[in-house]
């Protein structure tokens, strides 16, 4: 059936979609241009960093160009720059002629050299072909011939057209003159040039002269010439990544400078300049000349991710993939450490360098081992283990030897033949055993050495607690373990926050009762009065302080006093003051206890024992010294009593202790919770205790710590805090944990106080962020730690050398060990921080000349003023006698009949002590002060040529005539006016170089001396040295001698405890 | 309620497509319902009205005489893929400039994540590893999953719902997928993207994520709950397979009752092996959320417990 009606449209050919795919088209154009924009535009804000510093740059340096012209014309204009200028036109002119000349000659051979080099080079290479033919020419007929047509073509003519300067000219050469010619006139060329070298010698010294006085008075102002140089490098400047890649660094690749674009400018800009804070330069530029970025990079140092541009905080690291993000600037110097591992003072990097010293003097390696800290108990411990291995060794060795006569003995019932073989064979298995053991007995010496001297390097931080009943009284005890800082606010020793009285009761009744007890001495009372002096002049103070808060003097480096009465027994600190290292009762390494006069009875030996006695009970090393710093000042009896008596009476009138009758007899179960409780403190880790010398380290190993995975460190219920409050890094973590140690126990539930964290509060200043140099102590150890990473840098590139600077190094840690910068300056530095602390006493600084003078029971006279201070150290390496110096330090007295002095000035009342130090760290402090002033090694002291009589009697004449009696001292005597040391100890002491430069100008030695200058002039004429006193006045012998009279001293100096005194005149 | 943390959850770069997948889930399957429904009216209108069924069976307009009953795939597939093809690229272009590819530290060996969570297609795995030892949960039910899914066309004897969208006339297939995968499969998904935490704790949406967080469980063995210690080897082996037989033998007749009564045609058409194949698959099946609620609710570990195999 047909339909007439039109067929509806069939929705499904009809349906149109074209408006959907229009709409969605259009929106996937404008995703696909988002995804452009993203990731060439959003993803690359460098790009637009770039773009802005192009024109910030660019007018920061047209504005300081009229400054840098102005300061320009000003050198320009000023007298000593035009003089500098007329010197190099003078000089210029007065080679101007000479120089054409050479010049002109030098055109025309050019232009002769030219026109001939076609030729010379064609005849040449014939000729090299010819020899070549000859050579290979397979008969002599063959070369004959060959010689012949070489021979012709030598005298071949040629006519060279010569284009010379004055016009054109035809010469003829034959071959040979012309390339002799050739040659000749190359090497006059040669010689002309060399000529004009010559002549402009001077015209460049004068040139180099004015440019360098321009240059250094321009200073940090970068001359218009580089301003323009700076301009032009920005005018080329192309947009794009600006990247450091360094292969030997693990493929170290830094993007820093595509923002960072000011870095590595040559002049300075600071963040106003460009109104940016990434544009500035770095500052200390003298950084990146000893750690070039081409070969460092940035990151190794300042941390980051240095591959991240896409924006600030990717590329600083500070998100949370990341896992080493950029130091902030209170930290910066954490990223030396990882390579300057073993400085304790680091050039520029304070807060490093404090850190450092914090964590030594504070006694963080007591508890945590870091390396390079008490490097001497580990060595020890690894000696002494030698030791046992030799010893062992030996015996088994000495069992072998111990059986050979019996096996010789049984040589008699073999035939003579096998007794014979037998019989080598013993004699060559006893030569072989003897050789072991001298070869160990050898070792065991060496070894032994090493032990005895590591013995006596090994300090604890804290004082000995073994010796508490004969120092402290009891009652003192209880109140300071509870609480040191009540007592004492600066003390070293840290607060145990989590100890109740119980706690308290059973470490004090523990520590007590653990305390040895031993023949003491009784002691009379002294004078106080003389005793408060005594403490100032003697130069305590380099190291104690007395006194609170703004009426504190003195240093930090020993204990305050300013309480010390209410704790100490007059008798034990009459004692300790004439030696602090006597210890009661020796210690034997081996037996694991304290050796009694009991011991030595039964052992038939008296109880006297020093560094050098055997252990009575094993024959092994005994510990005979206490462990501490503090040296020993070889105070006379009355002296310690004096100053003893005015220490016990330094108490607070208001302080009062509660009675302790339980620590005398406290019973059983309280010595033993107290002992479980030491144990459970570490307490042994800064302190010897009786029964835990050999307690090791309670803390972690810190010497990773800033390479720790995040996770491992444990923040405990802060974590989330922590995570949201963005300080979930190895910093949040360390300084909440220094400032407050007990930080991580918060929020959790502990019923046991034994359970709480370990760590005492050592009340640390606290980071504080407003301040421009942060120098808290918080801060400091945080640096340190940060930086205490397992280092990617490769070892080629870290700063462990080995030489002077090592020794320089090695030595610091000796001086800080010692505290002698307490009293000694050691850097030539006129800043005030770098003063050493007994300095900034006002008895020796000029301002104590005021205070009264006064003498002491023996006549000694104490006066006061900077005269009175400890010598300077600068330029000690130069100045001394290495052998002597290690001499001195075993023994600074110098004399073993009169200890109570100073060897070298006697007229200071201060005292340089007895430090007790091992051979190896007198050679280390010998090879130190060698290294600061640049001194080569070995010190070969020069022979001295005997003086004659008559030398003799003019080298006297110059003495007297300089009046060197006056203020040196004569011998041993020492006179109210004496304040310079004693020539008999020049020959051994001194070296002559600098004697000789000491006497003709000290203060350019020591600035600050009392050696008069100006004692030598130079004659006019002669140019030698002669005493300064009119040469009218001079004595004969002296008018007649025609040498040198600084030499002449200088030689009498050296010899001077061998050449006869002079006769006193009438 | 910690938003924070339930910020972070939904947020994190790997779990932006499953928080997709819990609204696109439900939205294609209200869809699909949707249509099925609308389906099946007319299926009845048509059933009822045969001559309508001539001219009507297709969904948007009523077929006339005279179009064609085939067209070309290009144009007219074709621009309708055009279009999705264009808006699938859009969705992508921009996802992937909002969302970059979540990068982290460089990978340390010493060092595990926690959680340590499977990509999501193994999340469900995973999370059943909770609730049976790692042979069953990750060798034997797999396995038995991947077997039954390739069994379906074996043992699927209706015929009918190809093409079109119908509830009515696939009911059994539908039930069995809804319980299967919406409900088991995506909530042991979901459990394991949101839910399970640190050392694979339990977190409710809102607690805050805590790897010190200390959970008492104390899961037995049922044998145990009896009485039976673990050292009794052969009593506890045999008291787990009778629970478990008695599982099988009890569900199977439970199934073949509701399958009776629910699902006769399917009953009647299938033969013994189809049919028992079906029983042995859906008994199998419901095994894991019973064993769920057992684990979560009652601490049970193990239903049958021997040193060689554990259920």
């Amino acid at each position: 059936m047909a339909d007439n009606q039109p067929l509806p449209p069939d929705p499904i050919r009809t349906r149109s979609l074209s408006g959907p795919i229009f709409v969605s088209t259009a929106l996937l154009m404008l995703a696909t241009f988002g995804a452009l924009y993203d990731e060439f535009v959003h993803k690359r804000p460098y790009e637009r960093t770039q773009a802005e510093w192009i024109e910030k740059f660019s007018a920061h340096l047209d504005k300081v160009t009229p400054i840098a012209e102005a300061r320009e014309a000003s050198i320009r204009s000023s007298d000593a720059y035009k003089a500098l200028d007329s010197a190099v036109s003078t000089a210029e002119a007065a080679v101007r002629t000479n120089l054409a000349k050479l010049d002109e000659r030098s055109a025309v051979i050019s232009a002769t050299l030219a026109s001939m080099d076609y030729g010379f080079r064609d005849r040449k290479g014939r000729i090299d072909e010819f020899i070549n033919l000859i050579e290979n020419a397979h008969d002599d007929q063959g070369k004959d011939q060959l010689r012949t047509r070489l021979a012709a073509f030598r005298e071949l003519p040629i006519t060279v057209k010569l284009e010379l300067p004055s016009g054109v000219e035809m010469k003829d050469y034959t071959t040979t003159t012309l390339i002799d010619t050739y040659l000749g006139l190359k090497a006059e060329q040669g010689r002309i040039s060399g000529d004009k070298g010559s002549l402009l010698g001077p015209v460049s010294a004068a040139r180099r002269a004015r440019d360098s006085f321009f240059d250094k008075a321009m200073g940090a102002t970068l001359s218009p010439v580089k301003l323009e140089g700076l301009r032009s490098e920005l005018a080329s400047f192309s947009i794009g990544v600006k990247q450091i890649y360094v292969k030997e660094m693990g493929e170290l690749v830094d993007r820093c400078e595509s923002c960072h674009l000011g870095i590595r400018k040559p002049l300075e800009l600071k963040a106003e300049d460009l109104d940016n804070k990434a544009f500035t330069s770095h500052p200390r530029p003298e950084l990146l000349q000893t750690h070039d970025p081409e070969k460092f990079g940035c990151s190794p140092c300042h941390n980051g991710a240095g591959v991240a541009l896409v924006s600030t905080d990717k590329a600083h690291g500070n998100f949370k993939h990341w896992l080493w993000p950029l130091y902030k600037r209170e930290n910066f110097d954490s990223g030396c450490v990882q390579c300057h591992t073993h400085d304790l003072l680091l050039e520029g990097a304070d807060t490093y360098n404090k850190g450092r010293e914090l964590y030594r003097s504070r006694g963080c390696w007591g508890c945590h081992r870091y390396d390079g800290y008490d490097a001497e108990s580990e060595e020890f411990a690894l000696v002494r283990k030698d030791l046992l291995d030799i010893r062992v060794k030996k015996e088994k060795v000495d069992e072998k030897l111990a059986t050979l006569p019996a096996r010789r003995a049984m040589l008699a019932e073999l035939d003579e033949d096998a007794a014979k073989i037998a019989g080598t064979k013993i004699n060559q298995e006893e030569k072989d055993f003897t050789q072991q053991m001298s070869g160990l007995e050898t070792a065991r010496l060496v070894k032994g050495q090493r032990s005895k001297d590591l013995l006596s390097e090994i300090k604890k931080v804290g004082p000995s607690l073994k010796e508490l009943k004969m120092k402290v009284k009891p009652e003192w005890l209880p109140v300071w373990i509870q609480a040191p800082t009540k007592f004492r606010p600066d003390t070293k020793m840290p607060q145990y926050e989590t100890l109740d009285e119980e706690q308290t009761k059973a470490i004090s009744a523990f520590i007590w009762d653990s305390a040895v007890t031993g023949p003491a001495t009784a002691y009379k009372t002294g004078d106080a009065d003389r005793g408060q002096k005594l403490l100032t002049d003697r130069g305590c103070y380099a190291c104690h302080a007395m006194g609170e808060g703004d009426k504190k003097e003195g240093n930090n480096f020993a204990a305050n006093l300013s309480r010390i009465g209410e704790k100490t027994n007059y008798d034990y600190l009459v004692r300790w003051l004439l030696n602090p290292k006597q210890k009661t009762l020796p210690y034997s390494l081996e037996a694991k206890r304290d050796i009694t006069p009991a011991d030595f009875a039964k052992a038939g030996k008296e109880f006297k024992f020093d560094d050098e006695t055997p252990c009575p009970l094993t024959g092994g090393q005994l510990l005979t010294h206490q462990m501490t710093v503090m040296p020993n000042l070889r105070l006379s009896v009355g002296d310690a009593q004096d100053m003893a008596t005015f220490l016990l009476t330094k108490k607070n009138a208001d302080a009062t202790y509660a009675a302790v009758p339980w620590m005398q007899n406290a019973p059983p179960e309280l010595l033993k919770r107290g002992e479980e409780l030491v144990k459970h403190y570490g307490c042994a880790g800064c302190h010897e205790i009786k029964g835990l010398e050999s307690e090791g380290r309670l803390g972690t190993e810190l010497t990773y710590e800033g390479s720790k995975p995040i996770e491992r460190l444990d923040f405990a219920h802060l974590t989330n805090d922590a995570k949201r409050s963005n300080w979930y890094n190895h910093k949040g973590y360390l300084e909440q944990k220094l400032g407050n140690p007990q930080v991580y126990d918060v929020g959790k539930e502990i019923t046991n106080p034994l359970q709480r964290s370990k760590m005492p509060n050592f009340h640390l200043t606290k980071p504080d962020r407003e301040a421009l140099k942060d120098t808290s102590d918080v801060t400091a150890l945080t640096t340190f730690l940060l930086g205490s990473v397992e280092s990617l840098v490769p070892k080629a590139y870290r700063d462990l050398p080995g030489g002077d600077r090592g020794a320089i190094k090695d030595g610091w840690w000796i001086v800080k060990k010692y505290n002698c910068n307490g009293c000694h300056q050691f850097l030539p530095e006129s800043d005030p921080n770098n003063l050493p602390a007994l300095w900034k006493q006002k008895w020796f600084s000029p301002e104590g000349e005021t205070m009264e003078t006064w003498t002491s029971a023996g006549g000694e006279v104490h006066k006061p003023g900077a005269v009175m201070r400890p010598p300077t150290l600068v330029g000690q390496g130069a100045r001394v006698d290495p052998q002597w110096l290690a001499e001195f330090l075993r023994n600074p007295a110098l004399s073993k009949s009169n200890p109570h002095r100073n060897g070298v000035r006697g007229y200071l009342n201060v005292r340089m002590p007895t430090y007790n130090m091992s051979e190896g760290e007198i050679a280390k402090l010998v090879r130190f002060f060698q290294a600061m002033s640049k001194q080569p090694t070995p010190y070969v002291r020069p022979e001295q040529v005997p003086l004659t009589a008559l030398e003799t009697e003019a080298a006297w004449a110059v003495f007297t005539a300089n009046d060197c009696a006056k203020c040196h001292a004569q011998g041993e005597v020492i006179t109210p006016q004496v304040n310079a040391p004693s020539f008999t100890l020049s020959p051994s002491r001194l070296r002559p170089a600098w004697m000789h430069r000491w006497i003709v100008d000290p203060t350019s030695l020591i600035p600050e001396t009392a050696m008069p200058k100006g004692l030598f002039v130079r004659e006019a004429g002669t140019g030698r040295w002669v005493t300064a006193k009119n040469p009218a006045d001079w004595p004969a012998v002296l008018k007649n001698y025609k040498g040198d009279h600084s030499e002449l001293i200088v030689r009498l100096m050296a010899q001077y405890n061998v050449v006869p005194q002079p006769q006193p005149k009438r | 309620m910690d938003w924070h943390q339930l910020i972070k959850i939904t947020t994190a770069p790997d779990n932006v497509p499953i928080v997709l997948m819990l609204f696109l889930m439900p939205f294609y399957t209200w869809y699909g319902l949707k249509q099925s429904f609308a389906n099946d009216r007319l299926i009845e209108r048509l059933e009822a009205d045969p001559e309508l069924a001539k001219t009507h069976h297709r969904k948007t307009q009523p077929f006339v005489k005279g179009w064609d009953s085939t067209v070309h795939v290009w144009p007219y597939l074709l621009k309708i893929e055009f279009l999705a093809m264009i808006i699938v690229t859009l969705i992508l272009v921009v996802w992937s400039i909002f969302l970059d590819a979540p990068l982290e530290e460089p990978a340390n060996p010493n060092l595990t994540m926690n959680p340590s969570k499977a990509p999501w297609y193994f999340l469900g795995l995973q999370e059943m590893l909770v609730y049976f030892d790692p042979w069953i949960a990750g060798v034997v039910l797999p396995g038995i999953i991947l077997g039954g899914l390739m069994a379906i066309p074996y043992i699927d004897v209706n015929p009918r719902g190809n093409g079109y969208y119908t509830y009515k006339q696939r009911k059994f297939s539908i039930w069995m997928f809804f319980i299967g995968f919406l409900v088991l499969w995506l909530v042991l998904i979901v459990i394991g993207t949101f839910i399970r935490g640190p050392g694979w704790m339990w977190f409710w949406p809102g607690e805050t994520w805590d790897h010190h967080r200390i959970v008492h469980a104390m899961n037995r063995n049922l044998h145990e709950f009896i009485g039976i210690k673990d050292s009794e080897v052969w009593k506890a082996a045999g008291f787990g397979a009778t629970v478990v037989g008695a599982y099988f033998v009890l569900g199977g007749l439970l199934c073949d009752r509701l399958f009776r009564k629910f699902a006769t045609e399917m009953f009647k058409k299938q033969n013994f092996a189809q049919y028992a194949t079906t029983i042995a698959l859906t008994v199998m099946m419901f095994g894991l959320p019973i064993k769920m609620i057992l684990r979560l609710g009652f601490n049970v570990k193990y239903v049958m417990a021997t040193p060689w195999f554990n259920i």
